[in-house]
């Protein structure tokens, strides 16, 4: 059974475009980025933040069965290089990063580099943009 | 002039090879533009990767005395969230269900790629099984199923492939 190699499950081909899928939430003054790696070690991927607005992932999934690959009755698990950059739609700092992998996900929260300004509200009568009295 | 059936399979063929070559995010993109994703056909025993939305894809391996699942399935957070059947010796149906990572505080959703929900895989295994029961263990995203083979002592370990005729 022929299979093409070095795609990871979501994806094309490893230069170019996406890898791995990707969730990216914003929870208060954070960006989390949770990253699907199944059957991937520590040691088989590196993460990193490029610049303040860029997280880009590499690596190499490893085939690890007893068997060898040809034997395998199905196979639907690609394997090989990988590489995935994604853009962040604010922008963060590494200070203060915190990584978890488990069960596959890797998890990475980084915080958000934004400051706040205060917003003084229109208050001419009539005006959409009132505050609320 | 080719004959229509061969052109037909050459179509499919090609078509499988697209669906392999720019994979589920390329075209859930399409199908937001209007384009729908083609559906290669898909040999027996499975040499195309699962083209069902909430499918997990799959590997099956056979040793003397058992037939391997493993099962892609990244962030499945509890072993009660796995339910394996046997619908014949032959046939087993693999449901699973990923919930989202439970969290304290309240998140706003930017970009959702990762497969949440349940899922499910019907397939056919390469060598008949007993239904008394499989080892299973999770590690970093995979499931392995470990099915004790019905025949074991049959064919010096070669699998065969149970063919339903009509």
């Amino acid at each position: 059974m022929t299979k093409p190699p070095g795609r990871f499950p979501s994806g094309r081909e490893p230069t170019g475009a996406v890898g791995p899928p990707v969730d990216l939430l914003r929870t208060g003054d954070s960006l989390v980025l949770m990253i699907s790696l199944p059957g991937l070690r520590p040691g088989d991927f590196r993460i990193s933040l490029v610049g303040d607005r860029q997280i880009h992932v590499e690596g190499t999934a490893q085939y690890r069965h007893p068997v060898p690959q040809e034997n395998l009755a199905l196979a639907e698990r690609p394997y090989g290089a990988f590489t995935r950059t994604i853009p962040l739609p604010l922008p963060v700092r590494s200070q203060g990063a915190a990584v978890d992998f488990r069960d596959g996900v890797l998890t990475a929260r980084f915080p958000l580099q934004l400051q706040r300004i205060p917003l003084h509200w229109d208050e001419t009568e009539g005006s959409p943009y009132a505050e609320p009295r | 002039m080719q004959n229509p059936a061969e052109a037909m399979q050459d179509l499919t063929k090609q078509m499988g090879w697209l669906n392999e070559m720019f994979g589920q995010e390329f075209f859930a993109q399409m199908q937001q533009a209007g384009v729908s994703r083609p559906r290669p056909n898909q040999a027996p025993g499975g040499s195309m990767p699962s083209a069902q939305p909430n499918a997990p894809p799959l590997e099956i391996y056979v040793t003397e005395t058992e037939v391997v699942v493993s099962a892609i399935l990244p962030g499945l957070a509890s072993p009660g969230n796995v339910a394996i059947s046997l619908t014949s010796p032959n046939e087993l149906v693999l449901e699973a269900v990923i919930q989202p990572p439970p969290s304290t505080e309240p998140a706003t959703v930017l970009l959702r790629e990762r497969f949440m929900g349940y899922c499910h895989r019907l397939l056919t295994l390469p060598a008949p099984v007993l239904n008394t029961g499989a080892r299973v263990r999770f590690a970093d995203g995979i499931l392995a199923i470990h099915l004790q083979r019905a025949d074991t002592g049959n064919g010096g370990g070669v699998a065969l492939l149970h063919v339903n005729h009509p």
